[in-house]
């Protein structure tokens, strides 16, 4: 059975990719035709040009991308111990995007010269900084995804500020950040072949000690494993992979988490193999959804790409796989935040009592001091207060939204002791923003109300999906956070699938997925102040779970606790807190992730001290880049999700280099 | 005395046409949407405040906005807070800035008018649009005369036009491999059509008139290309490298034509300017 089950899905997709393209070469005039077509191009037929410089290479192209994306996979899943690393998560992709769009808009003729050295300059880069951020904890795995993780937020947010401002110029990039497989020549092909195949042998130098990183860290140790070098050509060797891909056809999801991991659950062990499965896999999986897409009609093929579709049918695949998934337990003493800080601060009176006065002090200034049509204005000094009412509801806004947020990530990140967790990362976020696309584009709604009905429905799904694939693992952390991975990705395709159609109606969307407090009047304060009360309280009630379920399951089941009954109430808890936050500030602030950290790193750990302390740091940090995001660029408004992320993002990465 | 006359003349004009001016109130509205933008401009109405105004004048250019137009921002989300202070007495947006209208509508009345729905958009929905602007801002006559003069143009424009003209295939570059081709329902296609050209492209496109297809999909249609500017950048050297572009090219059997930046999107003005680009260029290579 272990041995057929993997044979038989490969050459299922085999038969099926091979009957597709023996489908279409037939159509097009004969297979003889065809074949004599790929070595040669007969100028005098269309026909022929047609398949020779487009088609042909186009296969390809899609084989050599779907297998190195998978072989990418494989080798950060195993450097990294962690089943939800792949080439995305480590923020190659966003940074050889964003290097695109600053080309683009600062430095054209850096993309006349060529735009795939760009995209490779930028993907290396990011890694660079990843290795940078965690040189001295030798490259340890955790905080390597920790650093991937923060430089992808990192990018994305400042690529979404620079989407906003620049939507025009920037059309073209969203396409490619859809990955379109379209070819006119062979120039991919060529480009491709020679580097993936030098890096896959390299890769495969490495198997052997690569396979003792299997099991722990301190006998890998011990067998005389320079572990510090090997994570490094490792990664190095998968960022070029990925950068390769990347800057020849664009960002192309999910193939290399898939690939690996459903050669996982064909119950592949050994790494040769793996790695080996995981290669014809991607290439096959990638290769049938192109030739899928290029049977499209017309209307449909327009607005889909391959690399956002195959992230779109990758993510139902993950979800329906995730219950067969044997997750190995992560012990949670190994999260880095907790250990680096043994010793347990209490949170003096007086820092509260200096950190609330520094929320009070910053409302009153923020909500008098801007700039106005004629520059710095105070309104103190101008007596213009009838614009606090203006102000007032938005700084509000910011200000619950951060404290929302800052106790929802706590409660995820010490539930799962997984620091890569936070609303954001479970999928609730990206629940909200499915529905609130599916509304707006179904025109079943354009109105705020409507939108705001949208996205609810969009959470609860959400939720529901959350509850019922976890419930019979017991709500384990790791699948938890595999399944928001899942629907970010579903959620992230979608999106680009939007972005890439270039409808003028990506505006809107655009403008509340980063997460800005434009929206909100004074009407909708009220409910939102009531749902903070409501949700913190209960969140300090439950605090005392808190403390004792990072201790792991077995202790607290003998403190007397129904462990899964416990994790399903926290979770649902920190879906609504993120709900009643997302609905006014948008997905994409990020603050559920950074706060809890900027918390941990002022040094409170025990969990209602974490908690008051996150959800002032929350606060504050909201309520600074509601204001400072409108006046930065003035008339122009940078949403404070778009700001929270960015003035997080580095003083996290600043804490990161301490640890 | 012939000079000082002239003179009086002149002065005399001036003076009239100040005070017709000053007699029809100008109206403080502002406009989010650039075709609207367009429109009110062309209709003599100077908006007090528009979005975007930098972009505008990258990819709409002309008419050109006043320097005394006050910069709102971006169009998705205008600033509240300067809209307050310029207190417009009229604010204009189209459905795609629908979510906006409840903040704005406690600014000024918010008038909401649509251009690009699907099949709906052809000259005589250019015309209805910039009445309905004209009627809210009152300009009719100004409306009138615009039409008439943008009609009389186009008349003329379509009389230059070589009668053996093929049917254009009218695109914009995405990326080097990707292309917006614009057909019925576009902006392009109702100007070739009032210049009597054919548009070359018969698939579905959407509400706004194009389809974004891959140029491979190109191979096999016949007519002139047109591209429209801007180019991204890096994408002309990469075309004269690309064989397929090339044979593309070839098997049309026109060179193809390159027209400067005119905004996809617009009415009356951007129709016009277009059609003007398009007859030089059809012109300067017949020759």
């Amino acid at each position: 059975m272990m041995r057929t089950l993997p044979f038989t899905l490969m050459a299922l997709l085999a038969v099926l990719v091979a009957l597709l393209i023996g489908t279409h070469l037939n159509n097009v005039g004969g297979l003889n035709h065809a074949f004599a077509s790929l070595f040669q191009t007969n100028w005098q037929s269309s026909r022929s040009v047609e398949l020779s410089l487009t088609w042909w290479p186009r296969l390809f192209t899609t084989l050599l991308c779907g297998a190195a994306l998978a072989v990418a996979g494989v080798l950060l899943q195993q450097v990294l111990r962690n089943p939800i690393a792949s080439p995305s998560t480590l923020g190659i992709a966003s940074g050889a995007s964003f290097s695109l769009m600053l080309a683009t808009l600062y430095a054209p003729w850096l993309m006349a010269f060529s735009q795939s050295l760009v995209a490779l300059t930028g993907g290396l880069i990011t890694m660079g900084l990843v290795f940078l951020l965690s040189w001295r904890r030798a490259l340890s795995p955790t905080v390597v995804v920790i650093a991937g993780l923060v430089l992808n937020l990192y990018f994305s947010a400042f690529s979404t500020v620079l989407l906003m401002l620049n939507q025009e110029k920037l059309s073209g990039l969203m396409i490619w950040g859809a990955g379109s497989l379209v070819q006119t020549g062979w120039g991919n092909v060529t480009y491709l072949w020679p580097r993936i195949l030098a890096a896959v042998l390299v890769a495969l130098l490495f198997l052997k000690p690569l396979s003792l990183l299997e099991l722990t860290e301190s006998g890998a140790k011990s067998l005389g494993v320079s572990l510090t070098k090997l994570r490094f050509v490792c990664l190095g060797l998968a960022v070029l992979l990925t950068s390769w891909v990347v800057a020849s056809v664009g960002v192309i999801g999910f193939i290399g988490l898939a690939a690996p991991a459903i050669t996982r659950l064909m119950g592949i062990r050994r790494l040769l193999p793996k790695v080996i499965v995981s290669m014809i896999l991607g290439a096959l999986l990638l290769t049938l959804t192109d030739l899928l897409i290029q049977r499209l009609p017309d209307t449909v093929a327009m607005v889909v790409q391959t690399g956002a579709a195959t992230a779109a049918l990758g993510a139902p695949l993950m979800l329906w796989l995730l219950p067969k998934l044997a997750i190995r337990h992560q012990t949670q003493a190994e999260t880095v935040l907790t250990r680096h800080n043994q010793q347990i601060h209490h949170l003096s009176k007086s820092a509260i009592v200096w950190t609330g006065g520094t929320l009070l002090v910053g409302f009153c200034l923020f909500a008098s001091l801007s700039i106005q049509n004629h520059g710095w204005q105070w309104l103190v000094f101008n007596g213009d207060w009838s614009l606090l009412e203006w102000r007032i509801p938005r700084l509000v806004a910011a200000l619950l939204a951060g404290i929302m947020l800052a106790v929802a990530g706590t409660i995820i990140q010490r539930l799962s002791g997984n620091p890569m967790a936070s609303p954001e990362v479970i999928g609730i976020s990206s629940g909200i923003a499915i529905g609130l696309i599916i509304t707006l584009y179904s025109g079943l709604a354009s109105g705020l109300v409507g939108l705001y009905i949208g996205g609810l429905v969009g959470a609860l799904v959400v939720m529901g999906l959350i509850v019922l694939l976890n419930h019979k693992s017991g709500f384990q952390p790791e699948r938890v956070l595999l399944t928001g991975v899942a629907i970010t990705a579903l959620m992230n395709a979608v999106q680009s699938l939007i972005l890439a159609g270039g409808d003028p109606r990506s505006y809107a969307f655009l403008a509340w997925l980063s997460g800005s407090t434009y929206y909100v009047k004074s009407q909708t304060l009220l409910p939102l102040a009531i749902a903070t009360l409501l949700l913190v309280s209960i969140g300090f009630l439950l605090s005392k779970w808190l403390d004792v379920l990072p201790l792991g399951q077995a202790t607290a089941r003998s403190l007397g606790m129904n462990v899964s009954r416990s994790r399903l109430l926290l979770l649902l808890l920190a879906a609504c807190l993120t709900v009643a936050a997302t609905l006014v500030v948008g997905p994409l602030s990020f603050v559920g992730l950074m706060a809890p950290h900027l918390a941990r790193l002022f040094g409170f750990s025990r969990a209602r001290d974490h908690l008051i302390a996150s959800s002032l740091v929350g606060g504050l940090l909201m309520l600074l880049s509601d204001w400072l995001g409108r006046q930065l660029l003035y008339p122009q408004e940078v949403p404070a999700g778009m700001v929270a992320s960015i003035l997080g993002g580095l003083y996290l990465m600043w804490g990161l280099r301490r640890l | 005395m012939k000079r000082t006359f002239s003179y009086l003349l002149l002065l005399s004009i001036t003076f009239t046409t100040h005070f017709a001016v000053a007699q029809e109130r100008e109206m403080k509205v502002a406009a989010i949407d650039w075709t609207q933008v367009e429109t009110l401009l062309a209709l003599g109405v100077h908006p007090i405040g528009a979005a975007q105004i930098a972009d505008y004048n990258a990819w709409v250019k002309s008419p050109a906005i006043p320097s005394r137009t006050v910069d709102l921002g971006l169009r998705t989300q205008p600033n509240l807070e300067r809209l307050v202070e310029l207190k417009p007495e009229r604010i204009f947006i189209s459905p795609m800035f629908q979510s906006l209208t409840p903040q704005l509508s406690r600014i000024a009345p918010v008038t909401n008018i649509a251009l690009y729905k699907k099949g709906d958009v052809s000259w005589q929905a250019f015309k209805t649009y910039t009445q309905t602007l004209a009627k809210d801002t009152h300009r009719e006559a100004a409306a009138k005369s615009l039409i008439q003069s943008a009609q009389a143009t186009l008349a003329t424009l379509s009389k230059q036009v070589p009668t053996h003209t093929p049917p254009l295939l009218m695109m914009q570059f995405m990326d080097a491999r990707h292309v917006r081709v614009f057909g019925t329902n576009s902006l392009y296609g109702i100007a070739a059509q009032q210049l009597g050209l054919q548009s070359a492209w018969h698939r579905q496109t959407n509400k706004w008139g194009f389809s974004l297809v891959g140029i491979d999909k190109l191979l096999g249609v016949k007519g002139q290309i047109v591209v429209i500017e801007p180019l991204p950048a890096g994408v002309e050297a990469n075309l004269r490298r690309d064989a397929f572009w090339q044979y593309l090219v070839k098997q049309t059997g026109h060179p193809m034509l390159k027209i400067p930046p005119v905004w996809s999107f617009g009415a009356i003005p951007s129709t016009v300017r277009f059609a003007r680009l398009l007859t030089t260029a059809i012109h300067q290579e017949s020759k």
